[in-house]
């Protein structure tokens, strides 16, 4: 189908195409009804609305590299809990960069950790991430019962200064298109497809998802710090609803949730597509307590949407591939005549 | 010297043998051929050389020099390389990537798709291979395909040991293959080459090794041997199995309570037409992968039947699912291929295991009433020869041949009439699998249609009142009575359709 129908088709059923078409409409409600309302469209509030979205972002792509590899990981909320509070309690009036840079380190040394237990360890994913998520976020509250704290000045500024939010997305999307090539990149698509087949290739199976797991850390500590500057202070509680919305994100951005297939874009749309929802209820002046459950139907719409076309793929592979024909080889090599 | 040198190879899976002190010496520049039947053990030593199973014990020498096992980068560096009978290739991946895959070529660390394509073109145009586009997904490939690409991807490595494991089992032109494997024992690699198309042996080997049980069992020579030998050797006379006798021929006018038309599922059966009568047992033979799963499950429901007629006791019925199969009719049980996964409920007692389809009959307001049930699974027990002191254990601890016998009294429970047993006797002992044939043929004898597959051809020649061959989704050949012999099924179950048409020929 190489019409321009095809083309859109091939975007719509596509999981990233469809998460950024339904970014888009949102978006669009969102905006026309802000302005025609007279609460007025600035650069202010798609920057505040960007700056908010960003660890979100973050989180939900490391969530979404271990899915992509066929595994699970509920430990984000956990990282990004510690390292909120770490920088809040002891890291004020650090070096930015050597914080950014320390927090990474942590979050990948959990992931780590994670990934010894399941991977080596041949433990159940769910348990072992559930374990570690529930000890971090109690560790969190040991380090800073109190929400207080400060957060470096240069990341809270840095963070809302003029096009820095969008230069991160646009980062965040440029590193995915690279990775997505790279070789760790093929070989967790090719894990999350068939480990077995990855591993009679020869290939050290288990180096690889332990990398991606330690990946996935650091970008949840990445996460934190992104949180920790945008919430200017520490509060041991305000990651808790990332266990959920990390996964929202991946299955609103069109990730399937058996391995192998699905995008880091799709689920930074996803993302954003999720923190629109709030913002469509409120110019439509939907009440506090209907807003709980608008969103809720909203993000299923979001989600059915993109269980749908997987659901179709997972028909079309489940149909095996056919026994060859005899006559199917016969173009292949030239010399097949003297075969009488 | 000999190039490879393997001896005293063990590996255990649980109880069940895989390899039993196996070795095997082969020279450079020698091509040789590795026979058996199923599960004798081949392809687990082509794992154990590709470094992919570590085996409990035994040696690997490659050029005198020992192999360090369970290393698949030690076994690629020592010039060992596989085309799997599996097949190792991701399907989510391009035809390049995973024909680099182990090296591809990055610049600045990505991996460039020009590139890769690029050097894979070149790599398939090399070995011949112009119907293969680099950049399509292996994932849509049809199997011949995926095989040819395992086959290059495994040449193009210029191993000095070179393993092919069913290399043409999706392969329509072997003469492409046998050209290759033959440049490259002209180059001095050494080859082994496992199939069970003895024609194809006879074609390209020098030498030959025949497995059984896990252990190597001789030599032959292929050009020297008849097919007959060595499919004897292959399945080994020693077998003296006591079969539940035949009962008198089926009456021709018994009603048949199976009968399938063109029947397809997928497109691994396709157009299967066959028939059970009341109070037979046909047996379905053929080489692992040629449908006949897909047939059996297709019956019971468990996949989707894509065309033909399923008729049951003369009425065309479609079924959907598994309970819709128990209720066509006089109903039709599966006992299905994987007992672990999908036969038993491990954690409950033997007991409830049998008594799952009569539990709505045994409870009142709900609740199941405990003595009715132990008398039930008891009774049905009984007839499986299932001991009684086993009942109130947790099935999942006990041997595979009790686990077996309450899947067995739990299917006579559904009262279906129609059986159909995938391979029931798979990994259990000898004296479990007599009684499973005894219950089989009372059941028979009952009144039941029971279609049975098994990969051990003996149980199909000592059991069944017909055999039917499949091959490729097709059933090729059926032998009756007499004609039922070890030989005649693996003739046709190799696809050597000459001697199923020799067979039919006798028959007319």
């Amino acid at each position: 189908m190489n019409t321009k129908f095809g083309r859109i088709r091939q975007i719509v059923t596509d999981g990233t195409g469809r998460a950024v078409i339904f970014w888009l409409i949102l978006m669009t409600i969102w905006l026309s009804l802000q302005s025609t309302q007279g609460m007025g469209v600035d650069a202010r509030l798609i920057q505040s609305y960007l700056v908010l979205a960003l660890p979100l972002i973050v989180a939900s792509i490391g969530v979404t590299l271990v899915i992509i590899m066929g595994q699970f990981d509920l430990s984000a909320a956990g990282v990004i809990a510690v390292v909120n509070v770490t920088i809040a309690s002891t890291l004020g009036s650090w070096n930015p960069l050597l914080v950014v840079v320390l927090m990474m380190a942590l979050g990948g040394f959990i992931g780590l950790v994670n990934g010894l237990f399941v991977i080596l360890g041949k433990l159940p994913a769910i348990a072992v991430t559930l374990a570690t998520l529930i000890i971090l976020q109690g560790l969190a509250i040991v380090i800073l019962p109190q929400p207080s704290g400060k957060v470096p000045p240069f990341l809270v500024d840095g963070v809302r200064a003029p096009f820095v939010a969008v230069g991160i997305i646009v980062v965040i999307i440029i590193a995915w298109m690279l990775f997505k090539r790279s070789r760790s990149g093929l070989y967790m698509f090719a894990i999350g497809a068939d480990p077995e087949a990855l591993h009679l290739s020869g290939l050290p199976v288990k180096k690889i998802q332990l990398k991606i797991f330690v990946i996935a850390g650091a970008l949840y500590g990445l996460a934190g710090v992104l949180m920790s500057a945008s919430l200017t202070s520490g509060d041991a509680n305000a990651a808790d609803s990332f266990l959920l919305t990390t996964f929202a994100a991946t299955a609103i951005g069109g990730t399937a949730f058996v391995g192998g297939r699905g995008s880091a874009v799709g689920t930074l749309f996803g993302a954003l597509t999720l923190l629109a929802i709030p913002k469509v209820l409120f110019v439509f002046g939907v009440s506090d307590w209907t807003q709980k459950v608008a969103f809720g139907l909203l993000v299923l719409l979001a989600v059915v949407a993109g269980a749908f076309s997987s659901l179709r793929k997972n028909r079309e592979s489940m149909l095996l591939a056919p026994y060859s024909t005899p006559t199917e080889g016969e173009p292949i090599t030239a010399t097949k005549g003297g075969n009488a | 010297m000999n190039v490879l040198e393997v001896s005293g190879l063990e590996k255990y899976y649980g109880d069940s043998v895989a390899l039993d002190n196996a070795g095997i010496s082969v020279g450079a520049g020698e091509i040789r051929a590795i026979v058996g039947e199923n599960g004798a053990g081949k392809s687990t030593m082509v794992k154990v050389l590709s470094g992919i199973v570590t085996p409990d014990s035994g040696e690997v020498k490659i050029d005198g020099s020992v192999l360090e096992l369970g290393v698949p980068k030690a076994s690629r560096s020592a010039g060992v390389f596989t085309a799997f009978q599996e097949l190792s290739l991701i399907p989510n991946l391009s035809v390049a990537e995973n024909l680099l895959i182990a090296e591809l070529p990055t610049r600045a660390g990505v991996v460039s798709r020009r590139a890769v394509q690029g050097k894979a073109a070149k790599i398939l145009r090399e070995w011949g291979v112009r119907d293969l586009d680099p950049g399509l997904m292996v994932g849509q490939l049809p199997l011949s395909a995926k095989q040819r690409l395992e086959l290059v991807r495994t040449l193009s490595q210029n191993p000095k040991i070179l393993i092919l494991d069913e290399p043409t089992a999706a392969l329509p032109d072997t003469d492409w293959l046998f050209r290759h494997v033959r440049a490259a024992r002209d180059n001095g690699a050494c080859v082994l080459y496992i199939s069970h198309k003895l024609a194809e042996i006879g074609q390209l080997c020098e030498s030959g090794t025949i497995m059984r049980n896990g252990k190597i069992v001789g030599d032959f020579s292929p050009t020297n041997f008849s097919h007959d030998e060595i499919i004897s050797a292959m399945i080994g006379r020693s077998i003296s199995m006591a079969f539940p006798p035949r009962v008198a021929p089926i009456p021709a006018d018994a009603p048949v309570l199976l009968k399938t038309t063109d029947l397809t599922v997928g497109n691994r059966v396709r157009g299967v037409t066959l028939q059970v009568r009341e109070g037979e047992i046909v047996g379905v033979a053929g080489l692992e992968g040629q449908g006949q799963r897909e047939l059996f499950y297709g019956l019971a429901g468990a996949s989707p039947v894509t065309g033909g007629i399923i008729e049951v006791a003369g009425t065309a019925t479609k079924i959907s699912n598994p309970r819709k199969a128990l209720k066509a009719g006089p109903g039709i049980a599966l006992v299905p291929e994987e007992r672990k996964r999908e036969g038993i409920f491990a954690d409950l007692t033997s007991v409830t295991n049998i008594s799952v389809p009569a539990l709505k009959k045994l409870s009142v307001a709900g609740i199941i009433r405990r003595g009715p049930e132990r008398k039930l699974a008891m009774e049905a027990g009984r007839d499986a020869h299932m001991p009684e002191e086993y009942l109130g254990r947790d099935v999942g601890r006990l041997s595979g041949g009790n686990q077996q016998k309450s899947v067995l009294a739990r299917t006579n429970l559904t009262g279906a009439k129609i059986l159909l047993m995938f391979d029931p006797t798979r990994g259990i002992d000898p004296s479990a699998k007599l009684e499973v044939y005894s219950t089989l043929r009372t059941s028979a004898a009952n009144g039941a249609a029971v279609l049975f597959y098994s990969t051990e051809i003996p149980e199909l020649v000592g059991l069944c009142d017909r055999v039917i061959v499949m091959y490729q989704g097709v059933a090729v050949a059926e032998f009756e009575g007499e004609q039922i012999t070890e030989d005649a099924i693996m003739q046709t179950a190799v696809g050597n359709a000459s001697s199923a048409t020799a067979a039919q020929g006798e028959k007319a």
